[in-house]
Order: C-alpha cells, then structure tokens, then sequence
C-alpha cells in the first residue's frame, strides 16, 4: 500500500462469475477456483483477493456457481489493468482434483455492467513422452502456476486445447480517473 | 504528450480450413509515437479446439504509447499459423489492422488472406500440404497499400478476432479529436 505515493485512482470490482457450460464434463462436478493477476503499479486496497465456489454437479452441461466478486484497486496508471484468472477443477474417479479448465478475463476498464463470455481451455502436454506419463498416472496436465496466462510474455510455448466457456457479470465502478486526465470510453 | 493504452486480448480465430491456429503479431507506429511499456510482437499459444470452429488465443496486450503527433498511428500486424499434430507450422494468413481511435471497447476483426501459387504444382501443394508460398519481407506489404501488392495473387483465409479496450489521456488538452 506505501508504494502508492501521492494520489491515485480506485477501482472497485463487484459481480459474479454465473456458469460454465462444459459439453464433456456432463454429469461431473465442478469447482471454481478465481484470483486477480495485477501489473506492478497496482495494488489490492480491499477486498478478496481470491474465492472459493462451492463443488457443483450438473445433469446437462451447464455448471452454475453464481460465484461473487469482491476487490477494490487502487493504481496510478491503467498499465496491467486487473485481470481475473479463473481455474476450473472437479474430482475424478479416485476423488483426486483435477484441472478442468482456465481463463483469464480483464476486469473492464469501463465503469458500468458488463457480461462476458469467454472461452476455457486445458494446458496439452508438450511431448508424447509427457503425455504418455499423465496418461498413466490419470493426472490431466496442469499449469505451474495459473497467473502465467493472464501475461503477454511466454505464451508461445503453451499448447492448449479449448473445451468450453464460461459466463462472468462484472459491475465496475471507479473513482479518480477524470482527476487524472483519462477518457475511458462510453459503456456501449 | 498525449497518451493511449490499449488494454485488450488477441481472442479468438476463424473461419480458417483448419482450426488448430497460433498467431503472431508485431506493432507497427510511427517517429511521433513511442511505446512507453507493452510488448511490440509476442505469439499467442496454440489451440487446438475440441468440438468448436473457433480457436482461442486469450492473449493479453497492454500497450501504453506517447504521442506528438497524429501521423503514424499504431497498427497491428498479424501472421497467423497453422499448428499440426507432427509440430509443422504452415503460414495460413497475413492481415492488419489500425489500433483503434476512439475511447472504449472495440472488437476488431482482421480478416486474413495468403499468396496463392495459382499453377497446378503450387494448386497440388496446397490441397496436399495446405502450404502456400510465403512473403520474404511481409511487413511492408501487410500493413500498406504499396504497389507490389497489384503483383501479388491471394487466396481469402479466415478472421482473427481482437478486443481492445482503448483510454485517451490528454487528448482534447492537444486538440485531437476522434
């Protein structure tokens, strides 16, 4: 928080991720799992930086978690804008979580309500020796660390393949930014 | 100086004949611009979709340019690849697009296209490898409308797909309108 020296602009994040809709998944449970990945001149003021869903089974496709959001920001510059990273993880057969699937989404950088719909994917492994192995031990491959998808840099080596969406409601309000001289757009 | 941030994703592609896609881009802009901090080129990952037409890239930009002037507005220039199940990148598209200008959200689809080798050699090829021929130096020629492209026979690929959320700063202090 000292970091932030002299004034800054707040950005305050509420809403909730709605569902997912996972046509292999049909039946199983899911369980959703969120945290914001931030640039550097950014800092969480309030709130909850991370949350938790209850485990939800699904007869059809469609896993409803009506999951909230909650965190305030606090910034001096719209550089590494909040970005919401989302892992999906349900049980297998031997009850051991298992990565289902992930995504990022940028907090909007328009104050007002917005509903986004944006694609999950699961991480591919990147040999046939790698694949073979998680094959045999039943683990579906994961991220080290699911933050890394929410950055520009080192994208390029991740094989990946998109297995459904997810729907999230963001209601975004902000304070400071006309003090600083920034014209953010209509929320059209 | 006038400043913009562009905060956005590379999201997703289509209409391609085949759906496992990356794609790679390069920021283009003028002496009057600077880019204060952002990546200038990157590569998305790789996806090959389940069921879905579409590929999903989910990739981050967050580009922050100073500005003096209006001439040379920046400009996205993209290459996208075809990513097979032997680890063969095949070019499948060349396009660009101007970064938008106006303050808010913008999705912006660039549509796509590749040189064709219109012989029957070149025809075979293509229907065997799905390769084409490939520009030597692409920048110029994907980004502005220079003679040698009336020299030039291409065949339509499919659309890449980019949402960018776009803040003025200290635009109308400058007067600049847009």
């Amino acid at each position: 928080m000292s970091k932030i020296a002299g004034s800054s602009f707040s950005i305050s994040v509420r809403g909730h991720i709605s569902h997912a809709e996972l046509p292999m998944l049909r039946g199983m449970d899911l369980m959703c799992k969120y945290s914001y990945e931030i640039g550097s001149d950014w800092v969480v003021a309030a709130g909850l930086e991370e949350g938790f869903s209850q485990r939800c089974t699904s007869g059809t496709e469609e896993f409803v978690f009506n999951l909230p959001m909650d965190c305030t920001f606090k910034s001096t510059n719209p550089s590494g804008w909040p970005r919401i990273v989302i892992e999906l993880i349900g049980q297998d057969n031997f009850n051991q979580d298992q990565p289902r699937g992930f995504c990022w989404a940028l907090v909007p950088p328009i104050p007002g309500s917005r509903k986004i719909k944006t694609a999950i994917y699961l991480p591919q492994a990147s040999s046939k020796m790698q694949a073979l192995s998680h094959w045999f031990t039943g683990n579906a491959v994961n991220f080290t660390d699911p933050k890394i998808i929410a950055r520009s840099n080192g994208r390029e080596m991740t094989r990946v393949q998109s297995v459904g969406y997810i729907t999230i409601q963001f209601d975004v309000t902000a304070s400071g930014l006309s003090k600083f001289g920034y014209d953010f757009g209509n929320n059209t | 100086m006038a400043e913009i941030h562009y905060l956005g994703e590379i999201a997703t592609g289509y209409g391609f004949p085949e759906n496992k896609l990356c794609v790679r881009y390069k920021i283009k802009y003028g002496a009057a611009w600077k880019l204060i901090s952002g990546n200038k080129d990157g590569q998305t990952q790789t996806d090959w979709p389940q069921d879905e037409d579409e590929a999903n890239f989910n990739h981050f930009m967050d580009l922050h340019f100073g500005a003096r002037g209006i001439q040379g507005w920046p400009q996205i220039m993209i290459q996208v690849y075809l990513v097979d199940s032997n680890g063969r990148r095949v070019l499948y598209g060349y396009g660009s697009s101007i970064l938008p200008i106006t303050a808010g959200y913008e999705e912006v689809e660039i549509g796509t296209w590749r040189p064709a080798d219109q012989s029957i050699r070149g025809r075979l090829k293509s229907y065997l490898l799905d390769s084409s021929p490939e520009l030597a130096e692409p920048e110029t020629i994907i980004s502005s409308a220079t003679q040698q492209r009336q020299q030039l026979a291409a065949e339509a690929m499919g659309y890449v797909k980019i949402k960018f959320y776009t803040v003025l700063r200290n635009f109308k202090k400058y007067g600049i309108e847009t």
